[in-house]
């Protein structure tokens, strides 16, 4: 695992699901280039879905080791984690 | 006539018929539901509420002309002629006679204060031909105010085989949007505003077409939907502005988040995104200090007492500068200071007494190149609380140069309830993603209503003050000092369509189909419904232009033109100013 690679919040869910074999993660992929044919069957391989030829920003549910997999090729720059949202409604008005 | 069963805007009326005849009745046409008779040969009539014993019978009042609409019950409504009212009186089934008066179409007041209704009616302008796009909680797809003019729902939370921007989650059309409920109610009330069909609160852009994202609220997954949104529109071969009523803070507030980057990256001429500020402007998460060179300096936040979920610091600062990270206990345990691991795992656990707690210091995030490091509080124990009371943020300058640093609190449900106390509190810099994406229309709220009447008739009402900006609405400016948020619209108290399937407290039910809500989440898609009547009239507008012409129309109260204000933006905008 190339931890450079990764943004602080990966860093700390990694270490978190470390001991989880069936840990899956939601992540941004950040490539150096668009995704071309030999990167896209790399990405098919570890499960990627949906269209991601000629995209520099792949969103992706990926395992521990699959990430690790990912951090090791020269064309992707990091990978972020996707984190939870929520609907804008103050928690309370009084 | 037994005066003291008249309501006293009856007296008057009559007080003015008996001395002036007709013509004193014209000036209670409006207020007392009085029918003038000037020019006709009927007498001047009026209607009227009667309070009368629950089995009472009239049928003998019609006699004299008086007409009882309802054969039983304690409250009943009458037709009469003015002259009547006395022998109406002297009925001994009879209790109360009270006015009736004309009402005001209930439109509601937020479109009315930045003339919406005006701008349509000089523009004939409503949204056709463009495309609104929402990712939210979902959609009530059988309300009536969304006939007809739902394209197709991506739902990412029912299984399916996805659509080509991400391969998970079911897209619906036709006699299968069905399929997809909002059974929380927000994705339905957004939508109504920014372009429900209704007579009393309709929508913006009312003949604009939806599609619309169900999501599971991954940062991800959003901005999947932004993607399928933008390419389902390009397909119709028509603009799109996207609604996107969410956020969070666990980004580093100046746009380079992923989901802020693809906002800005997927919008262009005739794609706009609109982001709502957020509701922290009440809340303390947002902690700033300067640390100078071999100095260190403390934070405090407060975790509350039981907070099973336990709290997160999201901390920034330059990647020339390097801090050394350490947490201390209202127990007062302490971590170790940490440094910034450039290379190998920069996640470190420490097990205290009261609580475990790692802390992550990697190098600089490749995004932009700033230090990023995270402090994760739990409980010592799995499914415990984690121990309440103040902690501190402890930060070592180990660089040559005086260090800024900013730290967001969150606890883990994303919500507000850690939060800084002392001197290091600020309340700035609350505008997190995608809010924060530079191309997108970043909207704050104003308060143009704080009463209602329920759908149990009780009067409700909230501390805001009104007509100003609503004190939930999140303070700019970025962390990169860029103006956010742009522009201010209302967003409290708005009434909008009620999800059939969602459920929510009486109060804030006006009825079966509508629903009182507030937030930054209220006021982005009044823009948004704004954006959408401009791309119908120029559909190649891009996000340059709309905030252009959107910061032209807006003002704050009380200030010079093109004032900005890290809580207003540009101000409250004024449609007939467009």
């Amino acid at each position: 695992m190339n931890y450079e690679k990764l943004d602080a919040d990966l860093s700390a869910e990694l270490d978190q699901v470390a001991d989880d074999s069936n840990a899956a993660l939601t992540v941004f992929i950040y490539a150096a280039k668009p995704v071309g044919p030999d990167e896209e069957t790399f990405l098919r391989q570890l499960g990627v879905g949906g269209e991601i030829r000629g995209q520099e920003m792949i969103t992706a549910n990926l395992s521990p080791g699959s990430i690790a997999e990912l951090t090791g090729q020269p064309w992707v720059r990091y990978l972020k984690m996707s984190r939870p949202l929520r609907p804008l409604q103050p928690d309370r008005i009084a | 006539m037994k005066q003291e069963k008249l309501s006293a805007g009856l007296l008057m009326a009559l007080e003015d018929f008996s001395q002036e005849g007709d013509v004193g009745l014209t000036r209670h046409v409006r207020t007392l539901g009085v029918l003038p008779s000037i020019g006709t040969p009927k007498p001047p009539r009026t209607v009227v509420f009667i309070k009368c014993d629950e089995k009472a019978t009239f049928d003998n009042l019609a006699e004299e002309g008086i007409y009882v609409n309802q054969k039983e019950g304690e409250l009943r409504t009458a037709f009469l002629p003015v002259e009547a009212l006395g022998t109406l009186s002297d009925n001994p089934q009879v209790e109360r006679i009270m006015s009736s008066r004309f009402m005001k179409k209930r439109l509601d007041v937020a479109t009315t204060n930045v003339h919406i209704p005006q701008f349509r009616a000089n523009t004939n302008l409503n949204g056709q031909g463009v495309v609104i796009g929402i990712v939210d909680t979902g959609i009530d797809p059988n309300h009536p105010a969304f006939t007809g003019r739902i394209l197709r729902i991506w739902d990412q939370t029912l299984s399916g085989p996805g659509v080509p921007e991400g391969s998970f989650g079911l897209e619906v059309t036709g006699a299968n949007l069905t399929a997809s409920r909002d059974t929380d109610g927000h994705g339905t009330h957004v939508a109504g505003i920014a372009t429900g069909t209704d007579q009393r609160f309709g929508g913006i852009a009312p003949n604009a077409d939806i599609v619309f994202v169900k999501t599971d609220f991954q940062d991800a997954h959003i901005a999947d939907g932004v993607r399928y949104i933008f390419r389902v529109a390009k397909q119709l071969n028509r603009p799109a502005v996207i609604n996107l009523s969410l956020g969070g803070h666990f980004d580093a507030h100046d746009g380079s988040d992923p989901l802020s980057q693809i906002c800005t990256n997927q919008s262009g001429p005739g794609r706009i995104v609109c982001c709502a500020a957020g509701n922290e402007g009440n809340d303390n998460i947002h902690g700033q200090t300067s640390v100078n060179p071999n100095q260190t300096n403390t934070m405090r936040f407060r975790i509350p007492n039981n907070a099973i979920g336990g709290g997160i610091l999201n901390g920034w600062y330059p990647g020339s500068a390097s801090l050394e990270i350490s947490v201390r206990s209202p127990g007062g345990f302490v971590t170790p200071l940490q440094p910034v691991f450039v290379t190998g795992q920069a996640s470190r656990t420490f097990n205290l007494p009261d609580a475990r707690v790692r802390v992550t210091t990697p190098g600089p995030d490749p995004a932009n190149g700033d230090h990023h490091f995270l402090v994760q509080v739990n409980a010592a124990v799995p499914n415990a609380p984690v121990t309440g009371g103040i902690w501190q943020l402890i930060v070592h300058n180990t660089s040559a140069n005086k260090v800024p640093l900013d730290v967001w609190a969150i606890d883990n449900e994303g919500g507000t309830e850690v939060t800084f106390t002392g001197t290091s509190m600020k309340d700035s810099m609350k505008i997190g993603s995608p809010g924060s994406s530079s191309a997108a229309v970043t909207v704050a709220s104003f308060t143009t209503r704080k009463s209602w009447v329920d759908i149990d008739g009780n009067t409700e009402t909230v501390g805001l003050k009104l007509n100003d900006i609503s004190d939930f609405s999140s303070e700019g400016p970025l962390r990169n000092n860029a103006r956010k948020p742009d522009v201010t619209a209302p967003g409290a108290m708005i009434i909008s369509a009620l999800s059939s399937d969602s459920i929510h407290d009486r109060a804030d039910m006006i009825d079966n189909q509508h629903l009182v809500e507030a937030g930054t989440s209220m006021a982005t898609p009044f823009v948004v419904g704004t954006i959408a009547l401009l791309l119908q009239r120029n559909p190649q507008l891009d996000p340059a232009a709309v905030k252009n012409m959107l910061r032209a129309a807006s003002a704050i109260p009380n200030k010079p033109a093109n004032t900005f204000d890290p809580k207003w933006g540009f101000g409250l905008i004024d449609a007939l100013r467009l």
